[in-house]
């Protein structure tokens, strides 16, 4: 309840209504709504009349003063403007209500004057004889100094009344303007309040690095933001495009319960059509009636108290891929500042979605991030593996043979001679490849003219080391590639292609078996295959299987991580040549009891594309 | 009394020659494993190994299985040695593998068997590799 001092300060009133009052011989008074017993304002007794003065020197006298006093100004605020009467003791009396917005704030009384009414006299004297009887007064005492007071003129009491009215309207105003003042300055707070928390949970969004914490923050942030705008709970479907399943929940928030959480629900449901059609924003009522809806599955998860009827509604893009609505489910409320807030929650979740969607891209990109640095360090550990254990099996091949070739016959020491030589061909052949990759231009081919058969010759000679370790044969076919002519090529890199091939052919092949070069003859174009028995190549290999890296899921369980880039340069090399290298989906051959996979390398028959054309 | 036997484990016996005609002449008789599967089934045939050398980085096989694609085979193989097989039998890690927190990793599982670490990281000379088995378990025979 309003104050009257909130309202205006008591010393200036006193001092306004001892202007508007001079010439009114008679005291005034202003009095609260429940005053206290000893309640006196102003202070001052000074302009009582003797009358007065003696009819509230006693305790019991003053409270019956300010019980008609009470009793005249509930009277003036029931009417609304002012009103006059006699005392219960016998005077005139003026009560003046002071109303702001409907409620009685305070009462000016003014009066201690005897009526110019003969009526109104009468009936003074009269109360005035029953009150100094019923106090104990001497007779005529109270009556005497009653006839000593002023009568005052109708017209005297109209100006009086007019005079406090205007006092009063004035401090209404004044209350009016000072009440929607604080009412909007609570207003704003709230929604500053308000407005801080939603920039701190938009600021909490921005921090969500990893996508991993991304479901359980967007968690949080729902559930804050639930609190914030008085929200029950909130829910979050996501929906891939790709995939055809429906939308899932992905998040509940403000209830305890975490069952809705990965439940899909049907195309049918009123939220999930709203996800779909990623329609405009939107408020919905709440509908429990139909089962396996999201509304209602929320309306069982409410223990019977405080279940929304209305659900807030937004829908937007999470990714490239993926759709995401919001749903907030809210109690309608009939305090008129939280049903404003409907129409502020769409606002907060118009301002949220986005955040979440940034969030969640931020999040993909920086576990993609993270992924491709995991990826880099691991090819790193690769390549470094690659090298260092044919590096390792050279030193320690050469130490020994420092350390033997002295007791050793001359036979174990040219196997271990060779031995070093093909490790180290292996190994420079694993650098070139390296080489190969990082490079940043394609290199400028030193082309001549090639036996073919030598150089593939040449080439398994340089993976018997490997081979011999499997028991598997490489063997050239004599026939086919003895029939092939000189081709235009740059020596030592065909030869890096090529042994690239027969090291992937020798790696995969099974143990025992054989990997077999032959060659064939078009008119413009010879072919030269490898073929291996061994862990097959699917459909589904082929094309993926030249990606840097790839390697089929059975090749993952039996061949440990090589630097997968072996086919990507030869492929690269062929290229340049004007050919390419191809593969198809392994044959089962039912003789050897294998799967056989043959990659094939095609060149032009001159190397030079130019005399090609021609 | 017999000789003493080694399960050495490496995919790349080609690279492991060396090692192991050093270990050989040294009078230990050494055997293969080539993935983390086999080397499980040779264990579990009952055939008695006196000491282990394990590669970490080679192919799992059907049993073993390793999110990082075989890039750590040989610490799975070691923990399951470890844990589920309880054996204490003596594991030298021989690797190209420098990380530290795989090191931590295998140091752990140790210490959880009350043993301490082995690890040798490649390039390793082959005296050296044979005078930690010896320290390990003795002379051959």
């Amino acid at each position: 309840m309003t104050r009257l001092e909130e309202l205006i300060n008591l010393e200036t009133l006193e001092a306004l209504l001892d202007g508007f009052l001079k010439g009114w011989d008679g005291a005034f008074n202003v009095m609260p709504v429940d005053p206290p017993p000893d309640y006196l304002f102003p202070q001052s007794r000074e302009r009582f009349t003797q009358f007065c003065k003696k009819v509230r020197s006693t305790e019991e006298e003053y409270k019956l003063c300010l019980e008609s006093n009470r009793k005249h100004a509930e009277e003036a605020a029931q009417k609304g403007q002012p009103i006059s009467h006699i005392c219960h003791a016998g005077l005139l009396e003026i009560a003046v209500p002071i109303i702001v917005r409907g409620e009685l704030i305070a009462t000016i009384l003014c009066g201690q004057r005897r009526s110019w009414n003969e009526a109104e006299e009468g009936e003074g004297r009269k109360r005035a004889a029953e009150t100094e009887r019923e106090l104990g007064f001497q007779p005529g005492e109270l009556l005497g100094l009653r006839k000593q007071t002023l009568k005052a003129t109708e017209e005297q009491l109209d100006v009086v009344k007019n005079r406090l009215w205007r006092v009063a309207a004035h401090i209404s105003t004044l209350g009016l303007e000072k009440i929607e003042l604080g009412e909007k300055r609570d207003e704003l707070s709230y929604r500053l309040r308000e407005s801080e928390k939603i920039q701190e949970i938009m600021r909490s969004l921005a921090e969500i690095v990893q996508l991993e914490e991304f479901w359980s923050k967007v968690d949080d942030t729902l559930s804050r933001l639930c609190r914030t705008i008085g929200a029950s709970c909130a829910t979050l479907l996501v929906h891939d495009r790709q995939s055809k399943t429906p939308p899932i929940v992905k998040s509940v928030s403000g209830l305890e319960k975490e069952e809705l959480v990965k439940k899909s629900y049907s195309y049918d449901d009123p939220i999930v059509m709203h996800l779909l059609r990623r329609g405009e924003p939107e408020i919905i009522k709440f509908d429990p009636s139909i089962e396996g809806t999201i509304c209602r599955d929320i309306y069982k998860l409410h223990d019977g108290r405080n279940k929304p009827d209305q659900v807030v509604l937004i829908s937007f893009a999470l990714s490239g891929e993926h759709d995401a609505n919001i749903a907030f489910f809210l109690e309608r409320e009939t305090d008129t500042r939280a049903s404003l807030a409907v129409e502020k929650e769409l606002d907060i979740l118009t301002r949220a979605a986005p955040q979440i969607a940034i969030a969640f891209q931020n999040c993909r990109l920086f576990t993609e991030q993270k992924r491709l640095l995991r990826e880099r360090d691991f090819y790193l550990e690769d390549v470094s593996h690659q090298l260092i254990a044919p590096l390792h099996s050279l030193q320690a091949t050469s130490v020994r043979l420092f350390e033997h070739y002295h007791h050793w016959d001359s036979e174990l020491v040219d196997s271990r001679l060779q031995e070093i030589i093909n490790m180290s061909r292996w190994t420079a052949r694993l650098a070139r490849n390296f080489a190969w990759v990082v490079r940043a231009s394609k290199p400028i081919l030193r082309k001549e003219q090639m036996d073919m058969k030598g150089l593939l010759i040449g080439c398994a000679r340089d993976v018997q080391g490997l081979a011999a370790t499997k028991g598997v044969q490489v063997r050239v076919d004599w026939r086919s590639t003895s029939a092939l002519p000189k081709l235009d090529v740059d020596r030592d890199l065909l030869i890096q292609a090529v042994v690239n091939l027969l090291d992937n052919a020798v790696k995969y092949a099974d143990n025992d078996t054989e990997v077999v070069v032959t060659a064939s003859l078009g008119t413009s174009r010879v072919s030269i295959a490898v073929a291996d028995y061994g862990i097959p190549i699917e459909k589904k290999d082929v094309e993926r299987i030249f990606e840097r890296g790839y390697r089929t899921d059975e090749a993952k369980k039996r061949v440990a991580a090589g630097t997968g880039i072996g086919l990507t340069v030869a492929r690269d090399i062929i290229r340049l040549h004007d050919g390419e290298l191809s593969t198809s989906p392994s044959v089962y051959d039912k003789t050897k009891g294998a799967y056989r996979t043959t990659f094939t390398i095609t060149l032009p028959r001159s190397g030079n594309r130019r005399d090609h054309r021609r | 009394m017999r000789e003493k036997k080694i399960l050495f484990v490496d995919d790349e016996p080609w690279f492991a020659g060396p090692m192991v005609e050093e270990l050989e002449e040294a009078g230990y008789q050494v055997i293969f494993a080539q993935n983390g599967t086999e080397t499980l089934e040779i264990l579990e045939s009952g055939e008695s190994i006196d000491l282990i050398v394990l590669d970490i980085m080679m192919p799992t096989g059907e049993r073993i299985t390793d999110p990082l694609e075989g890039r750590r085979t040989g610490v799975k193989v070691g923990e399951f040695i470890r844990k589920e097989m309880k054996s204490r039998i003596p594991i030298v890690y021989l690797t190209v593998v420098s990380d530290q927190a795989v090191h931590s990793h295998i140091e752990q599982i140790e210490k959880e068997a009350g043993l301490e670490a082995i690890i040798l990281v490649k390039p390793v000379f082959p005296r050296e590799l044979v005078d930690k088995v010896k320290k390990l378990i003795g002379k051959p025979r």
